[in-house]
């Protein structure tokens, strides 16, 4: 899986493309574990180019939100594809990570729940 | 390796100085041998141009000298002439006269006149420049009458030694006076002789060498050298005859002489010179010899120095050759033979820094293979634990449900590691109520393992208590919760009960891919419910759904890595891969779970490379009497809780 950081205003957009799947969700911990001590705390995951997220990546999605959450950071998720949002919300985490049809709409619910 | 397995090439030792030292010993003898040619052959040359210059200086007094005799022969012939007519008193006179022409203050000079008279006797006068010396018959060895009278011009005689051992030049006139018959006849003959003693002066003169020996050597085999002499020289003397010009060493009076000879006078006489070696090659052999000892002495320092340098780096380096050898046999431990390493040096050399990281190596290798040895030995233990784990996770696996008509069952496992995350279950909860259980933990190798192995005796306790599905569920998420554990677990997993009698199946899901169901050709997948996985919240709770089985429908429980299986292109065996497989592969639950994973088998070019688990429930209502319901009008029935159906 590739990822590629974005930085617009105070948020982050992570962009995510490949499989999901368990060794990638070491390198993405380890990158947004890497991010959040540098400052991130709104992150936008889009998942446009993802066409497989695994058990590891829900978990290791899971853990990045729990390292935010202590520090008022929130994930949003932005452009699931039909396969992967199937798992996504089947498997509850839309509840507890937002999803967007786009990053910018998901930007702007940064704004607006601020 | 012994010592003597080792190619005597490749040996350092100190001898191999030897050849070197054989090779520089031999160059330098040969550049010193052809040094002292080339020198000897130098100073030779020398002397025999010098020798050519002193020839030249003597021949040109000798012909000063011959011309001198020849002019002075002309008064004395005339007067000789005139003997015969001479009277008494007048013969006198003449001899006075001749004694004044000669004037030869040294008594070189000899003048001598043979006279026939004219019995035919010869008589001879002999003058020096003093006075009449003889006046009488001449002896039969010189003159003759035939001798006189064959003379018809003036002729030269060989060199010849005097008394002295001195060369006498000689020159002989015929005396003519008219005859009876009024011709020209030969009356007698005018020789007159010089003693050359001067040679020996000019010889002095004019060579170059200090303490040589000067001589000469006539035709007739005589020389100048005191008659002793001849015996040992003889040999010189012999060569001085066959060869015209030459060098020739000898030993004269115990002493070793260079003999040179060059012709002289019109080769009559050969010009010999001994020289003593000394004055010749003196200086050459001193620096010869002081050559020698000079690079004898830097052989020897350079042999020294070989032998110093070869121990010094060689020394070193043959407890480096054994300590290198026993770390080729594998032999770590420090070298009972091994000189004691010497005081720590500021500056150690390059022997020392290569023996310091050999040892650094041995005992970093020694390190290492005890470590080897050590993580050999978890290893070991590792892998009998995971071995023991495995067995454990096998044997927890459901036993073989009971012959059941109306009912079949059928599983299949593949592990890529030694223990799975997969986790499933089927049993009994009743004589007519089959449980369900699938999940997975989201995690690999023993951490799995260990989740398992407690999720799945909990719920399977829990179910057979009684306990629903959901309730069961939130139970067990109260376990794992955040609140109950401080690691962070996520298990997803789908239980479901199934009612034998009705077909009514009831199950709730934590987030785990739901059953497919499949009739024929008709497949489809139940809703994915939207409830979380275990272990993430603590107060979930996790709705139960039902839908009623036709009879001979296929329920399909499958691990979340089966739509997942990528093939060599990355391409995955997605839902719609499994669906159609399903719709062509509508066989009894055993046939279709290894049809199954054939085909995933198919996909991947080979073993699946992460853990695959499914296994497939049948029930057939209608074999035994069971009044078969109808399908399900709704094939998801509204949730025994109240909940909807995730979207």
């Amino acid at each position: 899986m590739e990822m590629q950081v974005e930085r617009k205003e105070d948020a982050y957009i992570i962009k995510l493309s490949g499989r999901w799947d368990t060794f990638s969700s070491v390198a993405f911990e380890q990158k947004c574990a890497m991010l959040v001590q540098e400052g991130m705390r709104l992150v936008v995951i889009d998942v446009a180019a993802v066409d497989y997220v695994s058990s590891f990546g829900l978990r290791s999605l899971l853990n990045t939100g729990k390292l935010l959450e202590p520090l008022q950071g929130r994930i949003h998720m932005s452009s699931l594809q039909p396969q992967v949002r199937k798992v996504f919300v089947g498997s509850g985490f839309s509840s507890l990570f937002p999803e967007y049809p786009d990053g910018n709409t998901a930007l702007r619910a940064f704004k607006d729940k601020a | 390796m012994s010592p003597a397995a080792v190619p005597w090439r490749y040996r350092l030792e100190t001898r191999q100085s030897i050849p070197i030292m054989i090779g520089l010993v031999g160059v330098l003898v040969l550049l010193l041998a052809l040094g002292y040619l080339y020198a000897r052959e130098r100073i030779l040359a020398s002397a025999r141009a010098q020798m050519a210059q002193l020839v030249g200086s003597i021949d040109r007094e000798d012909d000063y000298h011959r011309n001198w005799l020849k002019r002075s022969m002309q008064p004395l012939v005339r007067l000789v002439a005139t003997f015969p007519h001479l009277t008494v008193e007048e013969q006198k006179e003449a001899d006075a006269r001749i004694s004044s022409i000669i004037a030869d203050k040294e008594r070189q000079q000899r003048v001598e006149v043979f006279l026939l008279d004219k019995r035919g006797a010869v008589t001879v006068r002999r003058y020096d420049s003093h006075k009449l010396l003889y006046a009488g018959p001449a002896d039969a060895r010189e003159w003759t009458k035939e001798s006189i009278l064959a003379l018809h011009a003036p002729q030269w005689h060989a060199q010849e030694l005097n008394a002295r051992r001195n060369i006498v030049l000689r020159y002989s006139v015929p005396i003519a006076a008219p005859g009876e018959n009024g011709e020209e006849e030969n009356i007698g003959v005018c020789s007159v002789s010089l003693v050359i003693t001067w040679f020996s002066d000019r010889l002095h003169v004019f060579s170059p060498f200090e303490h040589c020996t000067e001589f000469f050597l006539t035709r007739g085999g005589d020389w100048t050298l005191p008659p002793k002499d001849d015996i040992p020289l003889a040999h010189l003397k012999d060569r001085m005859l066959a060869q015209a010009s030459g060098e020739n060493n000898l030993i004269w009076n115990d002493k070793p002489y260079v003999a040179a000879y060059m012709p002289l006078a019109g080769n009559d006489l050969r010009l010999g010179l001994l020289i003593p070696r000394e004055d010749l090659f003196g200086d050459l052999d001193r620096l010869t010899h002081l050559l020698g000892v000079v690079g004898l002495a830097v052989l020897v320092l350079a042999a020294y120095s070989l032998h110093r340098t070869s121990k010094t780096v060689l020394r070193p380096l043959k407890p480096l050759g054994r300590l290198a050898a026993r770390l080729a046999r594998g032999e770590l431990e420090p070298d009972p033979q091994a000189p004691a390493p010497g005081p720590a040096t500021r500056f150690p050399d390059e022997a020392q820094r290569l023996r310091q990281a050999t040892e650094t190596l041995r005992q970093a290798l020694r390190q290492r293979m005890r470590d080897l040895t050590l993580i050999g030995q978890t290893r070991e233990r590792l892998f009998g634990e995971m071995t023991f784990a495995r067995g454990i996770q096998e044997a927890m696996r459901p036993q073989q449900l009971p012959p059941t008509p109306d009912l079949e069952a059928a599983a299949f496992v593949h592990t890529a590691g030694d223990v799975c995350g997969d986790m499933y279950d089927y049993f009994f909860q009743s004589p007519r109520r089959l449980c369900c259980v699938m999940g997975n933990a989201a995690a690999h190798g023993v951490p799995a393992a260990l989740l398992t192995s407690r999720v799945i005796p909990l719920l399977h306790e829990l179910l057979l208590s009684g306990l629903p599905p959901g309730k069961s569920l939130e139970n067990i998420n109260k376990v794992l919760g955040p609140a109950a554990s401080r690691e962070q677990h996520m298990v997803s997993v789908i239980v479901g009960t199934l009612n034998l009698d009705d077909g009514l199946f009831r199950w709730a899901s934590a987030g785990h891919t739901p059953p497919f169901r499949c009739l024929g050709r008709e497949v489809d997948q139940l809703d994915w419910t939207g409830d979380m996985p275990l272990g993430i919240r603590d107060q979930e709770t996790y709705p139960e759904r039902e839908i009623r089985l036709r009879p001979g429908e296929t329920l399909l429980f499958t691990g979340p890595r089966l739509l997942s299986v990528p093939d060599a292109g990355g391409r995955v065996f997605d839902e719609r891969a499994l669906r159609d497989f399903l719709a062509e592969n509508a066989a009894e639950p055993e046939a279709l779970v290894q049809a199954l994973y054939a085909r995933l088998r198919g996909h991947a070019g080979g073993e699946p490379q992460d853990d695959l688990t499914f296994f497939a429930v049948r029930w057939r209502a209608n074999e035994v009497g069971a009044t078969p319901t109808a399908p399900a009008a709704p094939r998801h029935a509204p949730a025994a809780n109240g909940r909807d159906q995730a979207p």
